[in-house]
């Protein structure tokens, strides 16, 4: 015959009954156990044998990290500092430029806008050898192909861009005669007459080229 | 834990590695310390490794001990971590349970009892019961039981020596007394008979005799 024994759940009246058990449990084999009688020579042996005691590691710690902190402070705020991050910043600008040409298939040489620039007017075909045309009030491009001549009086605002070039967004204000070959000139445009105060109304460039 | 003007100034010196202070220091603290060990272990020499551990551990660190914090909570708090590292090493950490020890527990309250008062038989199996389910419990838990049943800390100096808060001690010794009510009732189940004592007369359904259904 074999007992089957059910077991009730835990009973939160037993935990007083235990707990004292487990008191006196605790306090009965604590007390009949001796501790070595030679412990304290040997803890002695041990003192003697171990390595000195380090240096406190948390001091080093701080030291390292108040170092770190004083050295990224001179690179950001120095000149050395700005001209390092500068050079940074156009170096990934231009590793990024080059990426985006090469994606996008602008590897003839076109002008990459600077940028924030603003690109309008109307653009001559890349046939043209000569333009001709106004750019008045307001903001205007005129682009020649290279070797080509763009010839025109400006006022206000002229943005000129040079195909084959790498000429830079110029801005004349004001009445403006400008002649110039802009596919080898890095500044297309020549100013000479000082800004007037009124500006003649808008009248977009017009520019005439032979068929191709 | 308050401690006294000459402990303070016994602490002092310690603190200044006075080792003259520091033998008189493991005087005082060293069998209580030791029988802590032992019963987080049940195991007299591992508490004596433990125990070494901790009094090199402890003058290495002293230069750091704030004075005006309690001594015992910090030193316990010592014998705890260097405790549960040991068994760590030893692969008889958390969740595995400590080796019966029949030898070493039979050394230390003798073989079973010669026939005698029958309270006083019944009482020391129960306490063997208790040993022995103690023993079968994960470390974190083992050690929260002692340092309240035991050393008497409370839950603030639990916590602190522990390392966590009161919520979790008390969670903690919650769950440990819980675990220990099961091992109780799972030696009742194997045949035991301290349990059902201890644990209040739990029902007993006998299966009927095979075939005399």
């Amino acid at each position: 015959m074999a007992d089957d024994r059910r077991i009730p759940p835990p009973d939160p009246a037993d935990a007083p009954q235990m707990e004292s058990l487990l008191t006196e449990t605790l306090a009965t084999y604590a007390h009949d156990i001796e501790p070595p009688a030679d412990a304290l020579a040997r803890m002695q042996t041990h003192l003697a044998t171990a390595k000195p005691a380090r240096q406190s590691r948390p001091g080093a710690i701080r030291w390292a990290i108040a170092g770190a902190v004083a050295l990224v402070l001179l690179l950001l705020l120095s000149p050395i500092g700005r001209a390092t991050a500068s050079g940074i910043g156009h170096a990934a600008r231009n590793v990024i430029v080059t990426m985006r040409d090469t994606v996008t298939g602008n590897s003839g040489g076109e002008l990459t806008p600077a940028r924030g620039t603003r690109v309008t007017g109307t653009s001559v075909p890349s046939s043209a050898t000569t333009g001709t045309g106004t750019a008045t009030a307001g903001s205007g491009s005129a682009t020649a192909r290279a070797s080509g001549t763009v010839t025109g009086t400006i006022t206000g605002t002229v943005v000129g861009t040079s195909r084959s070039g790498k000429a830079p967004a110029t801005t004349a204000t004001g009445a403006t005669a400008a002649t110039g070959t802009p596919a080898s000139m890095p500044a297309p445009l020549l100013l000479t007459a000082p800004a007037p105060t009124t500006a003649t109304p808008a009248n977009p460039m017009a520019g005439t080229s032979p068929p191709p | 834990m308050d401690e006294s003007g000459a402990t303070q100034e016994l602490l002092t010196r310690c603190k200044m590695q006075d080792r003259a202070a520091f033998a008189e220091l493991f005087r005082e603290y060293h069998a209580r310390l030791f029988r802590t060990a032992f019963l987080m272990t049940q195991s007299a020499e591992a508490a004596d490794d433990i125990t070494q551990l901790v009094f090199v551990e402890l003058f290495s660190v002293f230069r750091r001990y704030d004075l005006a914090r309690p001594f015992l909570p910090w030193l316990y708090r010592i014998v705890h971590n260097v405790g549960v590292d040991y068994l760590k090493r030893a692969r008889r950490g958390a969740d595995m349970p400590l080796p019966a020890g029949e030898g070493a527990r039979d050394a230390l309250l003798g073989p079973d009892p010669a026939p005698g008062p029958a309270e006083q038989a019944e009482r020391r199996e129960a306490q063997r019961a208790m040993w022995d389910a103690l023993g079968r419990l994960p470390v974190a838990q083992r050690t929260a039981l002692i340092l309240r049943y035991y050393e008497g800390l409370n839950e603030a100096e639990m916590a602190a020596v522990l390392g966590c808060r009161k919520g979790t001690v008390k969670s903690r010794l919650h769950r440990a007394l819980r675990a220990l009510g099961d091992e109780l009732r799972q030696q009742a189940w194997h045949g035991g008979s301290v349990a059902d004592d201890l644990l209040g007369n739990p029902t007993i359904a006998v299966r009927p005799q095979e075939g005399g259904e």
